[in-house]
This record gives structure tokens, sequence and C-alpha cells, in this order.
């Protein structure tokens, strides 16, 4: 029983980024799940709230990721690069209003700013967050 | 002395002279291809090994029969007698050439004087890329397509910029490239926070080894733009560049003032379609018009993103260290500003860091990067040789930074 308790003393001590972080795909996935819920939503507010759980979570993990030992950084900047494609979304949240031609604005930064080479196109960070942008704009 | 200076600037006012070049005859037909007689080993610059055989003087005609104001700056320099306007009669930049009245003498009085203020301004001093580097960069054949341009309405012609198909760049136009650069950095260092040469330098070996010509999916001409940065700048969040650059009072922006004044009336031409080739890789309108949104968007992420955010990181590494150009620099490439901010966190910068030490992270996590440095290194070898050499020596740090090719 003591050794139990031991057991379980240990293992509350064991740092919460030992286990696995959550993936770019992770990510993606989450936010595909995120934007289903706010095309459902009628108001601004709730379609932001929606938004505002992606960050949360992006916020959570790469808290971890920086405190993480390894030195391997290629997982943590592939999470960090879509979290900064979203960056003018999130900031998006902030504002009560926002007209249309500002709208235009944010996301022909967003496409510009991207550096994809390819003409028919962005990244999948950037494509990803236009979506948000042009379900938030509208 | 006095008095005969006096005497001068006079004569200069009352007598103005015509200063255009004499016109070449301008086709208007698709440019014919036109092969060199005669030994080219000398004539072409970027085959200096002779290795390549190149003997197409297309790039050269069309430059030789452009009339575009940058090409037209350019000649002006090669005119005897007609270049300093601060100890010799000046020349004359806005002269009026059929009219003398006395208010276009006091326009040109007017003019004079802003020009040799401006030589004495702090702008003028930004750092020039070497003659001799841009001649190293240019020994590399970065293949894919390449546009003969002409003038006017002539069909552009493609190329396949590769073996004995590239063309033969001569000193001409060498010497073009070496004046056209350097004034669009000098323009743009009169109207924002100057840009740190070596960059543009790397940039420009990198993308295209300073074959302007180029245009394939990837991108156009000299700084290989693509579409979004381009709508960015005519008529979007980056339109400032182009108004400033038309409001300018620096001579040295004069002959991008067309371009710009264009753009802004009437958007960037289209960049994906076909038919506008010519206005991003020609000699004269394209190259304008290239180095005005290539160094304009490289000054919209500097300033509008990068800077803000290393700022407010590491407030004493962005002023002192150059790093913000680092960053620009990865920001500019395929994995775009995402990457470069992705990259700050990651590397923890912070006024702790140490800046060689983040310029190593970046070469081994960042492919945009590390190839930028390569094709550095590659430059330098051809300093060396322009054969290739069996052991290519360890290049200094200065040597990668750039420092021995700005003066």
């Amino acid at each position: 029983m003591r050794l139990l308790g031991l057991i379980v003393i240990l293992f509350a001590f064991v740092p919460a980024h030992s286990a696995a972080l959550k993936s770019a795909a992770d990510f993606f996935a989450e936010s595909k799940a995120l934007h289903t819920k706010a095309r459902q939503e009628k108001s601004k507010t709730k379609k932001y709230a929606q938004l505002l759980e992606l960050k949360k979570s992006f916020d959570k993990e790469l808290k971890l990721y920086r405190q993480s030992p390894s030195q391997d950084l290629k997982p943590q900047l592939a999470v960090s690069r879509l979290y900064y494609a979203f960056e003018p979304a999130f900031e998006l949240t902030t504002k009560k209003e926002i007209s249309p031609k500002e709208c235009e604005r944010i996301k022909l930064s967003v496409k510009a700013t991207d550096g994809s080479g390819k003409e028919d196109g962005p990244s999948p960070e950037s494509a990803e967050v236009l979506r948000w942008l042009d379900l938030l704009c509208d | 002395m006095q008095r005969k200076g006096f005497l001068l600037l006079i004569l200069s006012i009352l007598i103005c002279h015509d200063l255009a070049v004499a016109e070449a005859p301008v086709s208007a037909a698709t440019i014919p291809s036109r092969e060199a007689s005669g030994s080219v080993t000398a004539l072409c610059v970027n085959d200096k090994a002779g290795l390549k055989q190149l003997h197409k003087m297309d790039i050269v005609d069309t430059l030789n029969l452009s009339k575009d104001p940058l090409v037209l700056a350019y000649r002006k320099t090669k005119e005897p007698n007609k270049t300093a306007a601060t100890t010799n009669p000046p020349a004359c930049t806005t002269c009026l050439t059929n009219n003398l009245s006395p208010w276009n003498s006091v326009r040109s009085i007017v003019a004079w004087s802003k020009e040799t203020l401006h030589l004495a301004s702090p702008a003028a001093d930004i750092k020039k890329i070497k003659k001799e580097c841009i001649e190293a960069s240019i020994q590399r054949t970065p293949g894919n397509t390449g546009y003969v341009c002409g003038p006017g309405n002539a069909k552009a012609r493609a190329f396949d910029n590769a073996g004995d198909s590239a063309p033969c760049l001569d000193q001409s136009s060498v010497d073009y490239m070496h004046f056209a650069i350097n004034e669009a950095l000098k323009c743009f260092a009169a109207e924002f926070k100057p840009i740190d040469t070596r960059f543009i330098l790397k940039k420009y070996n990198n993308e295209t080894a300073f074959n302007f010509f180029l245009s394939y999916g990837g991108g156009k001409g000299l700084g290989q733009l693509t579409s979004a940065p381009t709508l960015d700048i005519g008529g979007g969040n980056a339109e400032y560049i182009l108004k400033d650059i038309v409001n300018s009072e620096s001579p040295a922006c004069e002959p991008f003032k067309n371009v710009a004044k264009n753009d802004l009336k009437n958007g960037p031409p289209r960049l994906a379609s076909s038919a506008n080739v010519c206005a991003w890789v020609s000699p004269g309108e394209g190259l304008t018009r290239n180095l005005i949104y290539s160094l304009g968007y490289y000054v919209h992420l500097r300033d509008k993103f990068i800077l803000p955010v290393l700022r407010r990181r590491a407030p004493a590494l962005a002023n002192n260290s150059g790093l913000a150009d680092d960053f620009t620099l990865i920001s500019y490439g395929p994995d775009g500003l995402k990457e470069a901010k992705s990259l700050m966190d990651a590397l923890k910068v912070s006024d702790k860091s140490n800046p060689d030490k983040i310029r190593l992270e970046l070469e081994k996590n960042n492919d945009y990067y590390q190839q930028t440095e390569q094709k550095m290194s590659e430059l330098q070898d051809f300093l060396e040789s322009p054969l290739p050499l069996k052991k290519p020596s360890a290049k200094t740090k200065s040597q990668m930074r750039g420092d021995t090719c700005v003066y």
C-alpha cells in the first residue's frame, strides 16, 4: 500500500509534457470541428467564441512546447506556424465591428504574407485561416 | 573661382540642352533572336569561363532598344560631363528643352538645388552592391524559363534559360543592373528606413542569380514576385509604398515614378496573366516594377510585421543586431511571415540571445534560409574563380554576411 502511494506520488510529479503534445495535424482537425460548430451559430459573438476556443487550445499547447526539453523543434514549429497564420483571425475577435472593406484587407494580408509561391492557392495554414475569415466576415 | 562657378551656373540655366539619347529603331514585331558573331568568351560576363558557350544576344538587344525611364537614367550616367551636379555645370534633369522663359530658369535652379542637397543627405550614404558580386552571381544559370521582351507591343518570346539557350549578358547589361538595383536602394533609403543592402544581394542571388528576365510558376522577375504581394502594394495594405515613391523628392526615385503612378491609378498588371509577363520581366519597365515591388514588400514585411514583434520580444536586439533582416528574409521565403514568427517563438529570441547562435539555428531549421546561405557560398566561390573550384575554400563570416560585396 505504501509502495502504491509512493508510485502515485512519483507520477504526480512527472512533467505533463512527457505525454505526446498535440501536432499540427491535431490542430487542423480541431479547427475544422470548431469551424463546423461556428457555422451553425447565428450571432457573431458565438462564432468568435468557437475561434477563441481554438486560441485557448493553441496557447495551452504552445506553453507546453516552450517548456519541453526536446531539441527537435520541427513539431513545435509546425504548430506555431499554424498559430501565427491564425493571428489575424484571433485579432478580428477583439473588434466589435468590422467593415467588409477591412475584412478584405485582412484576407489580402493573409494571402500576401503567406509566402506561398503557388499562384493557384495559399498554403494549407493560410487556407484554413481564410475559411474562418470568410465565416467571420460574413 | 566663385565668379567662374557663378558664370557656369548662369550659362547652364540659359542654355538647356536636350538630354534625349539618340533613338534606336523600334521593332513592333516579335524580337528576332540574334547570335553573337566572333569570339564571345570575353563578351559574355555571365560566362567568364566560357564553359556555357553562350551566344544569344536577345536580352542585350532588348535593353539597347529600351527607352524606359530607368534605362534612360542609366544611359545618362554614361554620358561624359553630365553626371556630377555639384562641381560641373548641373545636369538639367528637369529642363524644359524648348522653353527658355524666366520661370523655367527658376524651376531649374530649384531642381538643381534639390538634387545637390539630396546628394549631401544621409539617405545618399546607403551602401551599394559591388558590380563584381553581381558578375559572380550571374555565373550560375538558375534554369527555368526566360522571356525576351521587345519595346512597344512586341510579343514576348519564351526561352529555356539553360545550357547554351541561356542569354549572353554583356558588360553593359551588367552595368545597367548594377545601376538599377543600387538606384532603387537609394530611392527606398530616401523614403523608408534604409534596407540592409547585403540582404538584397543575398535575396536576388538566391531567387534568380540576377536573371531578371525569368518567369515561371514560382514567381516573376528579379524578386520572383507572386500575385498577392503585388496586389497588397498596388491598392492594398502596402499602397503607401507606391505613394511615397510618387511623392518622393529624391532624384533617385525619378526613374521609378512612372510605373508607381501608373499602378496607383490602374492597379498592377495582373501577374498571373501570361499577357503581362513583360510588365514584370522586361529590362526597362519590368525591372523597374520588379524592383519597386520586391524592395517594397521587403520594407512592408520588415517595418509592419517583423520589427514590431522583434521589438516587443527583444528591443535591444531589434535595433542593434541586424536580426530583423534575417527574419524579414525568412518571411519573404516560401513559408512566409508565419514561419518567421514561429522561429522567433521557438528559438526564444530575447535580449539575452546571441545573434550569431540564432542565425545558426535559423540555418538549421529553415530550408529557405539555408538555401540562401548556400547560394551566397557559391557566389563567393565564383568571386574566387569563374571556373568550378576543385576544393572550395572556407568562407569567413564577413564573406557569408555579404560584407565584402557592398561598398
